[in-house]
């Protein structure tokens, strides 16, 4: 226990944690003050709702390798679940965001069954199709009394408990970042068990070799319905806490492309890593500022039309990190890890990499040899 | 079957645990203040980017706008409406700004989506402490900012989308610069009845509340002009582009006169199926935003001769209303370089009515005389308008008035949105208004003729 204790990770992981715990207070400090602000602490808990919902998608994609374009739909559907038990079923917030993810999650599960006769492209057309029909499932008559048609469903915008503006000189931004922080926390800590446990190492498995995986006795089926499940249940989480900040949702709130977005985050980021997932939130978090900030100090943009370029300059630099990072932000950290002395570890995003088809076969296979 | 682990369980017990820190701490229960913006007061507000002063200075204000500028919509919408923005304030800084404070655009961008939007519209307000909005674009965007700006008591003015949401019930923080989805429908309408009575009116209108408004504006407009039409509706998404089948369908339910509620993309794809995949020569009534250049290319000049459409505002070749001129001579000067269209015009536009307010609130800038002085606004003539606005403390809609114009002529040179007819003011709510007592120096402002 003491040796645990005394490890350099635990230092990291302390210091990391009073950081977080600390950050919505820092600029109210001298230096601090001039590069955070509550609008940074906003930003601080989108990132925290996009860690839940990428998390889930590596689970899915980087683990258990299947392809899903459609993850936004999830996202939806939990939004949509928690509004309608806050306004209409008048649950507290906490129940609402649970019983979202959970059935997020079992509508997930159930929807994997396709996923069962499905794979590769063939899947990843499948789940486009869900991004597509979804809002017009959200607008249909029979049930836009619950979701609130072609309007979307507005709930009371949230407010910092008494208790703790009172005490703590809370604000409502400072609030919800604590929140949805405190859930980013715990999921990643539920994906990083499940990853290290037996259903994680048949997920991978199944992603490597699915005639292997059967062989040693993996129910494939349920396994795969079962990763669809819970990256459903990480995007019912994530949608229902962006309600719970964004206090409103609409049937095109989550566009495909929004959707498509969400997977290069995570390629990015590095498949089939916790770490990857956190660095894909943080990407999709500062994406905007950073082509903004490019824009606004780019010597003769205006010359160029930079301004109405701000679309092709995004791409310009997803096409630049792929061939600077290829394995992603994550999978590049490692390589150069493995590259130490201290010996390299069997390296499973090749082997991914391969499956996804980024790379010839031939050098993925030598990159993974 | 899987075990869970032993951790699993541990974390979904934390999660029990931060559920019941939830409930003990009150959770979202505690309601309050929020939306109390009526009757000439702002609400409470604490924080960056409240106060009657935010971004307010004795040389300069900073106005923001939400406008898509990194999307599909960008080269369509956003970039002609900002840089028809930008050019007219150029114009009015180039000439000493409004009581020496020059006008200081900010361009947020909304990627025409939701969560986009939010976090522009926090940003401009709480980092870039903007005074005021103008001209935010798309319904779908607003609507993710619009109770956000209002509980801070931003400005939120000159909306550019025509939902009723905005002005109904009335904030005193916000108003709407474009014309009524549902009165504009109901104008068409009226004009398809009298033209069309006892035949099959076919609609086609985009599945969200743009199109349901238009729609139900187009059978109130037929109620209204005494005729009996029997009708049939077809939706399409706004994800979708191609809308051949909805007309195939309609051609196949008997239509024999369209109402379209939709998107230029639509409209121009919609109009040249008809035509040529079709062959049907089925006249069309099509929805304000469309009466653009644009529309006619992607549809064919030949295919859409003799459509009908309405529209609030002047054509922007239409030189010999003195307004225009002045925005194409500003245009030249300031925007070099920059096509003149209906768009661009409509920026414009929007950028003279926020200086009509900044003229009228006078030397003493705060956010509550700026609004009252909006309210007071009477027989306004902008550039490009075609009826007098006024505003009161009931009627927060801009634009009311409509003219029809109809697509003519068969080459990119010859073509336009030809107007005709009376211009409709029917739907102007202020009737009549004093007309309030301008500010000292108020006349020695600069704003185009």
């Amino acid at each position: 226990m003491v040796r645990v204790l005394l490890r350099p990770r635990t230092f990291v992981m302390a210091a990391g944690l009073a950081v977080l715990i600390a950050f919505p207070y820092l600029y109210r400090l001298p230096f601090f003050d001039n590069y955070l602000s509550d609008f940074r602490t906003f930003q601080a808990t989108r990132f925290a709702i996009w860690i839940i919902v990428l998390m889930g998608l590596n689970l899915l994609t980087g683990y258990s390798g299947q392809i899903s374009l459609g993850h936004a739909a999830f996202v939806a559907v939990g939004a949509y679940i928690a509004a309608i038990l806050m306004k209409d079923a008048g649950l507290p917030v906490f129940a609402a965001v649970l019983a979202a993810a959970l059935l997020t999650g079992l509508l997930g599960f159930l929807i994997g069954a396709p996923a069962l006769r499905l794979s590769g492209p063939y899947l990843a057309i499948a789940t486009l199709a869900l991004i597509i029909v979804l809002p017009q499932i959200l607008k249909h008559p029979s049930i836009d009394q619950w979701t609130g048609g072609v309007s979307g469903i507005r709930i009371s915008s949230p407010r910092v408990p008494a208790s703790m503006h009172n005490n703590l000189d809370m604000n409502t931004d400072q609030w919800l970042y604590y929140n949805c922080m405190l859930a980013a926390l715990i999921m990643t800590a539920m994906a990083w068990s499940v990853t290290r446990s037996r259903l994680g190492r048949a997920f991978i498995a199944l992603r490597d070799s699915e005639i292997g995986a059967q062989q040693m006795g993996i129910n494939v089926s349920l396994y795969k319905m079962t990763a669809f499940g819970l990256s459903s249940l990480y995007a019912g989480a994530g949608g229902a806490l962006y309600l719970y900040q964004q206090y409103y949702v609409g049937p095109t709130s989550f566009d495909i492309t929004f959707s498509l977005t969400l997977l290069i985050m995570i390629v990015l980021g590095g498949l089939a890593s916790i770490s990857g997932a956190v660095f894909a939130a943080l990407i999709f978090t500062v994406k905007d500022d950073l082509t903004n900030f490019i824009v606004a100090h780019i010597p003769f943009g205006e010359k160029i039309g930079i301004e109405s370029s701000r679309g092709a300059l995004f791409g310009l630099l997803l096409i630049v990190s792929i061939i600077f990072t290829p394995r992603g932000i994550a999978g590049n950290l490692r390589k150069q890890k493995e590259a130490r002395p201290g010996g390299p570890r069997k390296s499973r995003i090749a082997a991914l990499v391969n499956k996804i088809g980024l790379f010839s076969r031939k050098e993925a296979q030598a990159s993974s040899d | 079957m899987f075990k869970p682990s032993r951790l699993v369980l541990l974390v979904f017990a934390a999660f029990m645990v931060f559920g019941l820190s939830f409930v003990a701490c009150g959770g979202n229960d505690d309601e309050g203040g929020g939306g109390g913006g009526g009757g000439g007061k702002l609400p409470v507000c604490e924080g960056p980017g409240c106060g009657e002063t935010v971004g307010v200075t004795d040389t300069s204000v900073k106005i923001g706008t939400l406008l898509p500028m990194s999307n599909t919509t960008a080269t369509a919408w956003g970039v002609p409406l900002s840089q028809g923005m930008k050019a007219y304030f150029d114009y009015i800084n180039d000439n000493g700004g409004i009581y020496g404070r020059k006008l200081e655009l900010v361009v947020g961008d909304s990627q025409y989506t939701g969560p986009v939007a939010s976090e522009t519209a926090k940003k401009l307000t709480e980092q870039d402490k903007v005074f005021a909005f103008m001209g935010n674009l798309g319904t779908e965007a607003e609507l993710a900012v619009y109770t956000y700006l209002e509980e801070h008591g931003v400005p939120d003015m000159l909306i550019l989308t025509g939902d009723k949401t905005w002005v109904d019930p009335v904030a005193f923080s916000r108003s709407r610069f474009l014309v009524d989805y549902e009165v504009e429908g109901r104008i068409l309408g009226k004009a398809i009845g009298e033209k069309y009575d006892g035949k099959k009116l076919g609609i086609l209108a985009q599945n969200d509340t743009f199109g349901k408004d238009g729609e139900a504006g187009l059978k109130l407009g037929i109620e209204d002009a005494g005729a009996t039409m029997e009708t049939t509706t077809q939706y399409y998404d706004a994800t979708q582009t191609d809308v051949t089948a909805q007309m195939q369908r309609l051609k196949a339910d008997g239509a024999e006169v369209i109402g379209f509620y939709g998107m230029p993309a639509q409209a121009s794809g919609g109009i040249a199926a008809a035509r040529t995949t079709l062959s049907w020569d089925v006249p069309f009534y099509i929805t304000g935003v469309n009466a653009a250049q644009i529309v006619g290319a992607l549809a064919g000049w030949e295919n859409i001769q003799g459509t009908i459409s309405v529209s609030f505002g002047h054509q922007s070749n239409e030189t010999e209303v003195p307004g225009v001129q002045a925005y194409q001579d500003i245009s030249a000067k300031y925007s070099p370089g920059t096509q003149t269209n209906s768009i661009n015009l409509t920026g414009y536009s929007v950028a003279a009515a926020m200086v009509a307010v900044l003229i009228q609130t006078g030397p003493d800038l705060t956010r509550t005389n700026f609004l009252n002085a909006a309210e007071s606004i009477c027989k306004y003539e902008g550039q490009g308008t075609i009826a007098p606005i006024s505003m009161s403390p009931t009627d927060h809609a801009w634009n009311e008035a409509e003219v029809f114009v109809e697509a003519t002529g068969t080459t990119a040179d010859t073509f336009s949105w030809k107007p005709f007819g009376e211009v409709i003011t029917q739907y102007e709510t202020t009737k009549d208004c004093k007309a309030p007592t301008a500010p000292a120096d108020a006349d020695k402002q600069p704003h185009a003729k």
